[in-house]
């Protein structure tokens, strides 16, 4: 046999090795134990049953944290993509130390750990944090607005996390509109606003839909922001699973959880790259 | 004209048309004036005092070393830049506070910049959408400009499916789409290859002419300038140091740098001798003329520089009447195709010539002695020393 063609995947074997028994196999052992039985002493029994699918897809405990879920992934994203879109902009039109200023700034948080991230918002909005003391002292307000441990909270946690996985697709995506393209338009007749909608808005669509991506999927499996700044009245699938498989010692279930949520960001995965070709299909070119 | 370059193209199959080749009619009203423009950057003058008029119709070309002001007074006239002082008036009226998108005129970038989420169609649409045209008059017009760019069949690629010349053409189609009072060229044609792009000169020549578009092309080769002008403006410095037809300003060049710019010019140093009965030059040991130019204020010995282009140096195996000893040593020949270029050593100092290959049985050899003649007439005094 030949095996020339074929000698450059040596490449991945490193990967691979790392990869296919730590990643690939347990993902595959929790799709297994999502068809296997929970018993009521806390033990796995092998079987085949589709009844934790059913449980998790009916029962309204768990469709609230799926929807509590989804919910917050899709305003995240789209305060993410509000946020991020005049920053990226900038941050592609800049050059020299200002550019290099702007991507440091946007690094740095993913340098810091997420849990000191989080004692940092906490000292911030917790109900004697930063926030509440001014308001409270310039008499804004009587009593602490309530922020950390619930849903706001969280949410200004999990944008703070995921921010920079929308500004850097989008800041490299808004790149592509360099000076001459905007001067064309100009050129031609286009105003600013003709500008902006014919050239820059779409030239920008394949970096927002691949920051959606990132930034949706990490939020659907995000675990520590939820746990440490969010509330059980809204609960959020990561620490649901976690809680399911420790606690209730319920594997089967959580697997079948874990299955779900993993199928929804593939189907998800999936119909932002059919939005992409049906309204950037330049973009692969 | 021996092959058709337009087999698609009726009109010129059977020869170029008369109008192609008239002289544009001057009007009263100038398309474009500039009087007085002038723009700088921090301190330094990009563009000093520039006076230029263009009549409509007219092919001119800013020719001029990179850093020459060339590519701002391209903007000034786009629009993209302001002037600080002196004006730009179109068709009579001053334009210097109109923004680019409020002036008809269209410029065809070094790159092209054509928007590449947009199909050729799209693009060329581009200026009639942000003019509201009906979208029955935008579809006639893009059939209108694709055909006369040879872009049939490519209507719905996108820009990174096109070959460069396709771009060309696209960016052209798109410039022309929105019939504009002018047209700028800015280094369009410096990333296509050699053949292509004098292909493409050639073509937009003609095409250009035909439909009697008023052009400024702005470019640093003078190949390019040559084949495609009506008149050329040589800038350096920022200033335009002379307007005239291609012929004018290599023939009869009103500067020494403009002189030099064109061309490949071969530096010569030499002794005055002047004395009653008349003056020459001395060129170091063996060459010795009378220049065409005047000697008058040069003192007997004094040192002067002058220039002489390499085509208008010949080489001779026998002593010329201005070459009797010390002959040139040739330390390198290349062929050229049409040309071949000769480097001399003489006394030290490099020279070129430029000369119609021969067809010779004994071809230049290096380390070949020869003696250098030219025409005094066609060599100009660069420095007085």
């Amino acid at each position: 046999m030949n095996v020339r063609p074929y000698i450059h995947w040596i490449w991945l074997a490193p990967t691979g090795a790392l990869l296919i028994p730590f990643f690939l196999i347990p993902i595959l052992l929790l799709l297994r134990n999502s068809f296997y039985i929970d018993s009521p002493m806390g033990f796995l029994v092998p079987g085949f049953t589709l009844e934790n699918y059913a449980k998790v897809l009916s029962d309204p405990y768990y469709l609230r944290i799926f929807g509590n879920t989804f919910l917050s992934a899709i305003a995240v994203s789209i305060i993410a993509l509000l946020i991020s879109y005049p920053f990226a902009w900038m941050l592609a039109q800049a050059s020299g130390k200002g550019r290099v200023f702007l991507v440091w700034a946007v690094y740095l948080p993913i340098y810091a750990s997420v849990i000191m991230r989080v004692f940092g918002w906490i000292v911030i909005i917790a109900d004697s944090g930063i926030i509440n003391e001014a308001l409270m002292r310039i008499g804004l307000i009587a009593a602490p607005i309530r922020m950390i441990n619930e849903v706001e909270g969280m949410t200004i946690g999990l944008l703070h996390r995921y921010l920079p996985l929308m500004i850097l697709p989008l800041a490299a995506a808004l790149s592509k509109v360099d000076g001459s393209l905007l001067r064309a338009s100009s050129n031609l007749g286009g105003g600013w606003w003709f500008t902006w909608r014919r050239v820059i808005l779409p030239i920008s669509i394949p970096g927002a839909v691949a920051g959606i991506q990132l930034v949706f999927a990490s939020v659907l499996s995000d675990f520590v922001i939820p746990s440490m700044m969010g509330t059980p009245s809204f609960p959020m699938l990561a620490p649901s699973i976690f809680y399911e498989a420790t606690t209730n010692a319920r594997w089967a279930l959580s697997g079948a959880m874990g299955t779900l949520i993993l199928l929804s960001v593939a189907l998800f995965l999936i119909c932002m790259n059919l939005i992409m070709r049906r309204f950037a299909p330049w973009a692969k070119l | 004209m021996a092959r058709s370059l337009y087999p698609g193209d009726p009109e010129l199959k059977s020869g170029l048309p008369e109008s192609v080749l008239e002289k544009p009619v001057q009007v009263e009203v100038p398309e474009l004036e500039l009087k007085g423009v002038s723009k700088s950057f921090s301190g330094m003058r990009a563009v000093d005092r520039c006076d230029l008029s263009i009549g409509r119709g007219e092919m001119l070309v800013l020719l001029g070393a990179s850093g020459c002001g060339k590519s701002t007074l391209l903007n000034l006239i786009a629009g993209f830049e302001t002037p600080d002082s002196g004006t730009v008036s179109m068709r009579g009226k001053v334009v210097n506070d109109t923004p680019p998108h409020r002036r008809n005129v269209a410029l065809v970038f070094q790159h092209y910049a054509l928007f590449p989420h947009m199909t050729i169609t799209e693009n060329i649409a581009y200026g009639l959408h942000a003019r509201k045209m009906d979208k029955s008059d935008i579809a006639a017009r893009v059939a209108e400009v694709v055909s006369l760019l040879k872009l049939n069949g490519l209507e719905d690629r996108y820009p990174a499916q096109l070959s460069g010349g396709q771009r060309q053409r696209a960016a052209v189609a798109r410039a022309l789409a929105i019939k504009p009072d002018m047209l700028l060229l800015d280094e369009a044609f410096s990333a296509l290859d050699r053949n292509l792009r004098e292909d493409m000169q050639l073509e937009f020549s003609l095409l250009l002419r035909r439909l009697s578009v008023t052009t400024v092309i702005v470019t640093h080769d003078q190949r390019e300038a040559f084949s495609m002008a009506d008149r050329i403006a040589v800038m350096e410095g920022g200033r335009i140091a002379q307007v005239g037809s291609p012929e004018d300003v290599y023939r009869k060049p009103e500067t020494t740098s403009v002189f030099r710019f064109l061309g490949t010019i071969n530096q010569f140093k030499a002794t005055a001798l002047v004395d009653s009965q008349g003056s020459a030059l001395r060129v170091g040991e063996g060459i010795q003329f009378e220049p065409a130019f005047s000697l008058d204020g040069f003192a007997n010995g004094s040192e002067v520089t002058f220039d002489v282009r390499a085509e208008d140096i010949a080489v001779s195996e026998t002593p010329t009447s201005i070459h009797k000893t010390n002959p040139a040593v040739v330390t390198l020949r290349t062929f050229l195709g049409p040309q071949e270029r000769i480097v001399l050593d003489f006394g030290g100092e490099q020279v070129l010539v430029d000369r119609p290959a021969q067809l010779s049985f004994h071809p230049i050899q290096v380390g070949q002695k020869l003696y250098i003649d030219f025409d005094s007439r066609r060599s100009r005094i660069s420095c007085r020393n």
